[in-house]
């Protein structure tokens, strides 16, 4: 009995501690949230769905508000398995954001078109969690089950119009690139956690990120090392839609479900972008000056390659499917330069701000994304995975409202003044600039003016040319046309606030 | 075993690895494309444990353990995705998929 | 010389993976995939990593692998006709060759790599928990230090299965 006892308290004082729980409630509570949706399902009546998305997105705000109040609070939680600080609470509210848009964008969208919500809300919410989860992992195995349950959900809601082949056509795309992906980066993770564990004294955990840290500190240069850095790059870089990997980009994004390729654009590329990030500031911290360079052919690559394919595209999705990865470009430059600073000491702090500005962008590739994607999800289009740049012909006729959060949303992404997109692409240029990195300097000056081609074409359509005559106006509900108008002002107001910040500051 | 090292399992792992990356890239069956992924997976696996066994550590072999349940749970995900487009088009050759095509 | 055993487990999953990417009948290729998978497992015994080799016999040589052969004989996937593709696997069989050159030059260098391990190395045989040859090792480990993902890997199998639901179920009409 005593022996049992001894035994049992020896587990107790192994297995994850209160404290620790208490430190995940927002992901608990999504999480939790996900699995309620279903359980609403199955009870509700039918005139009571609608309560479904309503709880996922109280649910939503309220874990956005557990995670605003957790600003301060750092450490290492569950043994080591995660590790918070600062901007994780940032990382966490980003994901938040993005579910409770893709929410708004969705519920009807899939509704509409006899996909069940509850189902949708639940995979939303558990792919959600995950990513919150993703974005504070310090240790292999919860980084690779955390990005493995977010691809394993964004492959059903790829192919979640299971009625449409193209919908199911690019979850199977999906399916590939991201097996391919995971693959990849696993067997990058494992060499380095076997090079790791060659070094590492008896007892040490070599799938910790900081033990593979200590590690490669020493022994960085090892071929096994190197190559196993390479393919976690190439995994993440999947993940990111970056070049040379963005070849599934394209088609996944066009024939997913509008909701879903919004999801995909953001969510998705966050995911990479917070990987991306700590991996470099982790395990590959010891490698940085053989990692910059690398970075910065990635991100070269993808501002060229998503906008010259960019401009040849006659399809919205797909034009802002390439347009994404010319995204992924700017990100990674960030990117880049936060690591390229970090190798240089004391360059006015400015390896502590790259990453805050890494995020600013995202938010503002957020909102436009969603006030571009929410517009074209509430247009009704004869097919989904088809929406040529023609069938937005005198949009503001149409629809004033949809047309104006379009062309907002749309400003904000190619970085017109005053929009918050603007100043983010200030922000990641001024991190070149400190990071002295001229190439890339000149690769996204060029990358910026080549987009707005082809950004302006979509802007001219849907404002300034005339539609064809009899169309009768669509009938589009409030919530729809409100919130692209509403994610497209609050761009403008996020971009004019900081432009008084700045003059004041 | 005396004289089998590290160095021969991790061969025989890259060497699976390889193959399996090659297929993906070559096959153009899905469900044959989809079963080269899982072979790449399993070659990581066949790293892992080689690593923990010469390495002396154990946390790599329950990463394996996760491994196999994230694939299996892939795998369940993969195929009914496969099988949901095969009933929508009868095809499962991923050159023949096309509706996609930028037209 | 590595060990006769090895060379024949290495030689049986390498030409079951020849099956697998050559073979243009999706059943031999499963075949193949099943043979693979079973020689890893051998491998997985060889390394004395018995419970994991054990796992990877039920969970995916039996249930994947019947699920693909299944879904095979479901979809009732004839190979195609004509010409067997030569080009197409030459160009396989070049990369191939290429990619294990750029694996044997990684590890052919004599160093750490060319470490044997004896049958049980002494602290192994002090310390048997250290490393994995039982299932309770794995228990204590999984319901302890990684409690944590255990209950992360069962959102994700819940996510699937509803996943796998939503997708196979008969589509409502829309409204």
């Amino acid at each position: 009995m005593t022996h049992a006892l001894a035994a049992l308290d020896a587990f107790k004082s192994a297995a994850p501690q209160a404290g620790d729980w208490a430190s995940i409630l927002p992901e608990i509570l999504v999480a939790g949230l996900g699995v309620f949706a279903l359980l609403q399902a199955l009870t509700l009546p039918a005139s009571g769905r609608w309560l479904i998305p309503a709880v996922a997105r109280v649910g939503l705000l309220l874990a956005g508000f557990l995670a605003y109040q957790a600003g301060e609070s750092e450490g290492a939680r569950f043994g080591g398995l995660l590790q918070q600080d600062a901007s994780t609470h940032l990382w966490r509210q980003l994901f938040l954001l993005c579910a409770l848009l893709t929410s708004l964008v969705g519920g009807r969208f899939f509704r509409q078109r006899g996909a069940d919500e509850a189902e949708f809300h639940h995979i939303l919410l558990l792919v959600t969690a995950s990513l919150m989860m993703l974005a504070q992992s310090s240790h292999v195995v919860t980084f690779f089950v955390a990005l493995e349950t977010a691809t394993v959900g964004l492959y059903v809601l790829c192919g979640f119009l299971r009625r449409s082949a193209a919908s199911l056509e690019a979850g199977v795309r999906y399916l590939v690139a991201g097996g391919l992906s995971s693959a990849l980066l696993l067997m990058g993770f494992v060499l380095l956690h076997g090079v790791a564990g060659m070094h590492l004294p008896k007892g040490a955990d070599p799938l910790q990120f900081a033990s593979i840290a200590a590690a490669l500190l020493g022994h960085g240069g090892e071929p096994l090392a190197l190559v196993g850095a390479a393919l976690v790059l190439a995994g993440l870089g999947f993940k990111l839609g970056a070049f040379p990997f963005h070849g599934w980009v394209p088609d996944v994004y066009q024939g997913a479900p509008t909701p879903t390729t919004a999801l995909l654009a953001t969510a998705s590329k966050s995911a990479g972008v917070v990987g991306l990030v700590l991996v470099v500031s982790g395990p590959l911290a010891p490698l940085a000056a053989k990692l910059s360079p690398v970075l910065a052919v990635l991100a070269g690559g993808s501002l060229l390659a998503g906008n010259l394919a960019a401009l040849g595209s006659s399809d919205t999705k797909r034009a802002l499917a390439l347009s994404g990865v010319s995204h992924a470009g700017f990100l990674l430059a960030g990117i880049a330069g936060l690591v390229t600073l970090r190798s240089q000491e004391g360059v006015f702090g400015a390896a502590d701000i790259a990453l805050p500005i890494v995020l600013a962008y995202l938010l503002a590739y957020v909102l436009g994304t969603f006030a571009t994607m929410g517009a074209l999800a509430a247009l009704p289009a004869e097919s989904d995975e088809r929406r040529p740049l023609v069938a937005l012909r005198g949009l503001i006729r149409r629809s004033p409202s949809l047309a104006a959060g379009l062309t907002l949303g749309i400003g904000s992404l190619a970085g017109i003044p005053p929009s918050i997109g603007f100043f983010a692409k200030v922000l990641i240029l001024w991190v070149l600039v400190s990071a002295e990195a001229w190439t890339l300097l000149a690769l996204a000056v060029v990358s910026v003016a080549v987009s707005i081609h082809y950004y302006f074409s979509i802007i001219r359509e849907a404002t300034v040319r005339t539609a064809p005559d009899g169309e009768v106006p669509p009938r589009i509900p409030l919530l729809d046309r409100a919130l692209p108008l509403g994610l497209g002002i609050l761009t403008v107001l996020l971009g004019l606030g900081s432009l008084i910040k700045a003059a004041l500051g | 075993m005396e004289s089998t090292t590290l160095a021969h399992h991790l061969l025989l792992a890259a060497l699976v690895f390889c193959a399996g990356l090659t297929g993906v890239l070559v096959r153009r069956n899905l469900l044959v494309t989809y079963m080269c992924l899982e072979l790449m997976l399993a070659a990581t696996m066949l790293a892992l444990v080689a690593f923990s066994r010469f390495n002396g550590t154990m946390d790599g072999a329950v990463l394996v353990f996760f491994v196999i349940t994230v694939a299996a749970a892939e795998v369940a995900v993969g195929l009914a995705l496969i099988v949901a487009l095969f009933r929508r088009t009868g095809a499962v050759g991923s050159d023949r998929l096309d509706s996609l095509a930028d037209r | 010389m590595p060990d006769p055993l090895f060379v024949f487990i290495a030689a049986l999953t390498l030409g079951a993976c020849c099956l697998l990417v050559a073979s243009r009948n999706p059943v031999t290729s499963a075949m193949g995939m099943i043979l693979a998978l079973v020689g890893i497992a051998a491998e997985f015994f060889l390394l004395d990593a018995y419970f994991l080799g054990v796992l990877q016999v039920l969970v995916y040589a039996g249930a994947v692998m019947v699920l693909f052969l299944f879904i095979i004989m479901l979809l009732d996937v004839q190979p195609p006709g004509g010409a067997y593709p030569w080009k197409r696997a030459l160009a396989g069989g070049a990369a191939f060759l290429l990619l294990s050159a750029a694996a044997f030059a990684l590890l052919a260098p004599e160093g750490s790599l060319a470490k044997a391990a004896g049958p049980t190395p002494p602290e192994l045989a002090a310390n048997p928990e250290s490393y994995a040859t039982a299932a309770k090792a794995f228990g204590r480990s999984l319901y302890t230090k990684y409690m944590l993902p255990l209950q992360m890997a069962g959102l994700l199998l819940l996510l699937a299965l509803v996943g796998v639901v939503t997708l196979a179920k008969a589509p409502k009409s829309a409204d």
